[in-house]
């Protein structure tokens, strides 16, 4: 009988210091756990890290037990929960976007407005604000991964997002995903 | 084509908001104001609409009736002017045969892309159809109320 795999998500916050993404990553492999999911960037001078779990019972039990003396060794905040693998979404095609565009603060919610009103669905979202090496400019750089139906016209999706990008002073670029 | 300064206005028959079909027709004896914008919901089309919106009223006082034209469809058309409480109705081109007889489609350029939208622009057009006001590549803060103001000259 095959064994049944539990999940656990959790993200894990603190001070950032030199090899703490081993040693967080080293103590989930030794209670039998391995990661499924995993994103670890720092957030200004903090570490931030959000993964998703996998394990037979037992060694899920003994990473749920050992989470919280962890996170004190460690000096992180972790919060976690049972979870699930995400369900497959044969409805919809992957795609994704990156602006690049002077800093200005509704950037992102104008175009997670404007995605949600083209029935997308914006699945990740990564963003840095950074000064220009090249002219100082304050400028922002986003990516998203966003999940299209099937059923949406390419090009007129692709027009839109250009519409909106011109309509934002953006660059954009929308690109299927090839995998 | 071309629509410029005292040029009759192109004829036009399109669907409008509404469940309507509005044409050059329909406006004769009144002034028009027919503002082209890129797409429905993005930050520049809603402010530029709201900004007509606001000003409604001294548009009708001044004697001229608002209609936007994009090429979103009606049902996109219908959920903007009900998200906004636009009073004035919007023409849905999708078929760009207005946006074509008014010269407002030009290519863009992004990341080394081409692509066709529109030019935000827009046309005074007097009671008897001809063309007294044309502004295009419009940017949107001040627009209406300088819209606003070559309306009322015209009186």
């Amino acid at each position: 009988m095959p064994e049944i795999k539990k999940y656990l998500s959790l993200i894990a916050l603190g001070e950032n210091r030199d090899n703490l993404a081993r040693d967080l990553v080293g103590a989930i492999a030794r209670r039998g756990c391995e990661v499924s999911e995993c994103r670890i960037t720092p957030l200004g001078d903090q570490f931030s890290a959000s993964m998703l779990l996998a394990g037979n019972w037992s060694a899920m039990g003994k990473m749920e037990s050992a989470l919280p003396g962890l996170a004190e060794h460690l000096g992180l905040a972790i919060q976690f929960q049972h979870a699930r693998p995400a369900e497959p979404q044969t409805l919809f095609r992957p795609y994704a976007a990156e602006v690049v565009a002077p800093q200005q603060p509704r950037l992102l919610g104008e175009l997670l407005d404007f995605f949600t009103e083209q029935e997308t669905i914006v699945v990740e979202v990564s963003a840095q604000a950074y000064d220009s090496g090249l002219t100082g400019a304050a400028m922002c750089t986003l990516h998203l991964a966003l999940h299209v139906p099937t059923n949406h016209h390419p090009q007129t999706l692709r027009d839109a997002f250009m519409d909106v990008c011109d309509d934002l002073h953006a660059d954009g670029l929308l690109d299927p995903i090839k995998n | 084509m071309s629509a410029d300064v005292n040029d009759p206005a192109p004829d036009f028959r399109a669907p409008a908001t509404g469940d309507q079909t509005l044409s050059k027709a329909d406006f004769s004896g009144r002034t028009l104001v027919l503002y082209f914008y890129p797409r429905d919901n993005t930050p520049g089309c809603t402010q530029e609409g709201e900004a007509f919106r606001d000003q409604y009223t001294d548009f009708q006082a001044a004697g001229a009736e608002i209609v936007g034209v994009s090429r979103d469809s009606i049902r996109k058309h219908d959920n903007f002017r009900a998200k906004y409480g636009f009073p004035f109705q919007l023409i849905a081109d999708a078929d760009e045969k207005l946006c074509a007889a008014f010269d407002v489609l030009k290519e863009k350029s992004m990341y080394g892309r081409t692509h066709v939208g529109i030019e935000r622009s827009t046309f005074v057009i007097d009671g008897d159809g001809i063309i007294r006001h044309v502004w295009r590549g419009v940017k949107v803060p001040e627009h209406a109320d300088e819209v606003l103001a070559a309306v009322r000259a015209l009186k």
